[in-house]
């Protein structure tokens, strides 16, 4: 009952900002920034970047918001035009570290750009809520890491210290526990094991 | 977990564990060397699976970090996105109204009479109206690029430029700002930036004017300022330097103003700083005693304000384009600095550290204080990271906002509560749209610049006709918070020698702001319109809230419908009128007297 209340507040949020409403289009990004954010950090590993692809998101979409039709998701949609900005970003990312002859970092852009004009825009709240399953099924030594080194704001050097190790041992660490949650994440995704 | 599928499977020889160290050095942006950078690329290049793992492994890590983010400053991206769609909304509608402004003033025969052109009148309409209409669009250009950093900024080329007249041809710089605008409770507090492109209607071509200027009011005249000028050169040092530079060394900022006790620190010495003075590359500034002041100024217009209690050191600027060039950086010691920083190149952003932290800075303003302990950002305009130490965790810090960075501190911005607001009619804080404002010289305002309307205008249109057509007003923008009562005083007086009361009446329009007594003389708009009438009470400045004296027991108060960037117009309605100052308080509630010019708890 909530969801379906939830998609025709949506859908009049919607129409409001067809007609020209600011603040319809406003309660249509609280609903939806997260996922768009979400979305973007994903392939724009910059906060600040990644919040400037955000906002423009949003104003592109406001001036095509009468172009929107509702037979398709508004947060698909929305994604649609993130995934574009972030691929414009990543184009001008490529080159710039292409002219710097950093070859690592431009094969990486690279890759990026290749997933993302590959698979198009996932649902980033699809994967987030597998991603909080998997947490929960974490032994308590890596979740507490990851509480840690995530939620906490603790720092890879605080941690090896408390934890008596070195810093690239805590990297590894982390690296493989999020290994063990990707791994899961697919596995949920692959099998529709995900519940909101 | 996954080692045993990692280790080796390439079969190349390269150990699967090693590339995963590298690619876990790597991602956590760690040092890696370039013969380890090459190793790591030849090992993904050649193993597309596990490139692929260790590509949606990282992309784990943005969720994960996504995630947490989402918990801590999801909540401020809604208001910071409203903020910039009302800036866009509004440099929207001005554009209209010039549009409109033009369209209609093409077709008068005095518009036409000014214009060199002597063209039938249909003609001269459409030559007008053609270059108008380019030249809104891109006025929207740059008005809709300059939202996006901060909302659209007021402009030096606002003010006209008549030599002859007492009007300002250049920013005012020699005066120290009021105190007032540099409080943390005041969000406008914004020195001096760059020049921006702000062309008005009156910018269009006036060879010829066909009927005599109307004659001016009498200002005491100013001596030109020393610093700066409106090219981007370096301010010209009005006395000796105490300490030339030599030839060998750069220098990377002026002293452009300095009271009380300053120093320039250089290693363990310290000698007298003075206004003019270069500040060598590496060179720093010390600010003691209670009267303590200091402005510095970068080539490009960069500016900083050094309060009592700071110690800076280690000023650089930009480096000369290389390899490891680095741009604006010094290292705040302790104490307060307020800086109006000039858009900085993008890979060399100004870097101001404290011992807790390091503010980020590509093109903003914004105040950093460093208290035993802890840094607090403020950021009055545009956005800055700020870097903790103790963690080296970031924080994203809007415009309106503050953080700070200090060992189990809450990190996240958070917006700066807002008080007192005190506009003061500055060069770059004020924009003068159409013909009615002038900013003059008047060594009686506070800062020795006031808004003046002159004689010849005599009576103006007032009423609902002029809610409808505001085509003449010089607008404020500033920081506030909603749902605040602010209490609403002028400060200014009625200029004429005779009929005074007939000629002592201004306006105000709260943008998306409301006013406890509306002005029924605005008709439906009423609310957001307020008339401060009875100007002539005074022959010189005073404060003033709706009437003087007030009829009201309490102020007329102005309530903002969202925190953030605001906007406030004044009308002339009945001139001539000078005004000094419009303070927009929380806490005064009562007529301040006459010679009190701002808010009391912000002197220092």
């Amino acid at each position: 009952m909530a969801r379906t209340a939830e998609r025709m507040e949506e859908s009049l949020w919607v129409r409001q900002a067809q007609e020209g409403s600011e603040e319809a289009f406003c309660k249509l990004v609280r609903l939806h920034h997260d996922s768009v954010r979400g979305f973007l950090f994903r392939f724009v590993r910059n906060a600040s970047i990644m919040e400037d692809l955000a906002q423009e998101t949003f104003l592109s979409a406001f001036r095509r918001i009468r172009t929107f039709r509702e037979e398709s998701s508004l947060r698909v949609w929305l994604l649609g035009i993130a995934r574009l900005g972030a691929l414009k970003y990543l184009r001008e990312e490529h080159q710039r570290l292409s002219r710097q002859s950093a070859a690592l970092e431009t094969a990486v852009a690279d890759w990026r750009i290749q997933t993302l004009e590959r698979e198009g825009p996932s649902d980033p709240e699809r994967e987030l809520s597998a991603l909080r399953q998997c947490l929960k099924g974490l032994p308590p030594s890596s979740a507490h890491l990851v509480a840690e080194y995530y939620y906490k704001g603790h720092s890879l050097s605080d941690l090896a210290r408390s934890y008596g190790k070195r810093g690239s041992a805590m990297k590894m660490t982390l690296l493989r526990i999020r290994e063990a949650l990707r791994e899961c994440v697919e596995q949920r995704l692959s099998t529709g094991e995900v519940t909101a | 977990m996954c080692r045993a599928e990692t280790v080796d499977r390439r079969g190349d020889g390269v150990n699967g564990d090693r590339v995963l160290e590298l690619w876990a050095e790597f991602t956590a942006g760690g040092n890696l060397t370039p013969a380890e950078k090459s190793e790591l690329l030849g090992a993904l290049q050649a193993d597309e699976n596990l490139r692929r793992k260790l590509m949606r492994n990282d992309e784990i890590d943005a969720l994960l970090q996504g995630s947490a983010r989402k918990e801590s400053d999801g909540a401020s991206f809604p208001e910071v996105f409203a903020q910039r769609l009302a800036a866009q909304h509004d440099a929207t509608r001005f554009v209209d109204k010039i549009r409109t402004r033009l369209g209609e003033e093409t077709l008068t025969p005095r518009r036409l009479a000014r214009h060199a052109w002597r063209a039938p009148r249909g003609e001269a309409s459409r030559r007008l109206l053609l270059p108008a209409l380019v030249a809104a669009s891109l006025l929207l250009t740059i008005i809709v690029t300059m939202a996006g950093h901060g909302g659209v900024k007021p402009s030096p080329q606002g003010i006209e430029r008549r030599p002859e007249s007492p009007e300002i041809a250049h920013p005012e710089p020699a005066s120290r700002p009021p105190v007032a605008e540099q409080s943390s409770k005041s969000r406008d507090s914004r020195p001096p930036k760059a020049a921006d492109p702000a062309p008005r209607p009156s910018d269009q071509p006036d060879p010829k004017p066909a009927r005599p200027e109307p004659p001016r009011p009498e200002v005491i005249p100013t001596p030109e300022p020393a610093t700066p000028r409106e090219d981007n050169a370096p301010a010209k040092p009005p006395a000796p330097a105490p300490a030339v530079p030599r030839k060998t060394e750069s220098v990377a900022a002026t002293l452009e103003q300095v009271e009380g006790d300053a120093g320039v620190l250089a290693g363990a010495s310290r000698t007298p700083a003075k206004a003019g003075q270069g500040l060598l590359a590496g060179q720093g500034l010390g600010v003691a005693g209670p009267k303590g002041f200091a402005a510095v100024l970068f080539p490009d217009k960069t500016r900083l304000e050094i309060d009592a209690g700071t110690e800076l050191t280690d000023l650089f600027d930009v480096d000369a384009p290389g390899k490891d060039a680095r741009g604006k950086r010094l290292f705040l010691k302790r104490g307060t600095l307020t800086a109006a920083v000039a858009r900085q190149p993008a890979d060399r952003p100004m870097v101001v550290r404290t011992p807790h932290g390091e503010a980020r800075v590509v093109g903003t303003t914004l105040r950093l204080v460093v208290e035993p302990g802890s840094t607090r950002l403020e950021v009055m305009e545009g956005r800055v990271q700020l870097k903790r130490f103790s963690d080296g965790k970031t924080a994203d810090v809007p415009a309106g906002h503050f953080a700070v960075a200090a060992t189990g501190a809450d990190f996240a911005a958070k917006f700066i509560p807002v008080d007192e607001i005190l506009l003061l009619p500055r060069p770059e804080k004020v924009k003068l749209i159409g013909e009615d404002w002038k900013l003059i010289r008047d060594e009686k305002a506070p800062g020795g610049l006031a808004l003046d309307v002159p004689w010849s205008l005599k009576r103006l249109p007032r009423g609902a006709d002029k809610a409808r057509h505001p085509g003449s007003f010089a607008s404020f923008t500033f920081q506030a918070d909603a749902g605040k009562d602010y209490s609403v005083w002028v400060r200014g007086y009625c200029s004429a020698s005779k009929d005074r009361l007939t000629y002592d009446c201004i306006g105000l329009e709260a943008v998306n702001g409301e006013f406890s007594r509306s002005a029924s003389l605005f008709g439906a708009a009423g609310k957001s319109f307020m008339l401060v009438d009875n100007l002539a009470a005074y022959d010189t400045y005073g404060w003033i809230n709706d009437q003087h004296p007030t009829t009201s027991p309490s102020p007329v108060t102005v309530r903002f419908a969202r925190t953030g960037t605001q906007t406030l117009r004044l009308y002339a309605l009945e001139a001539p009128v000078r005004i000094a100052a419009v303070w927009l308080s929380a806490t005064q509630r009562s007529l301040p007297p006459a010679d009190q010019e701002g808010p009391k708890a912000e002197k220092k």
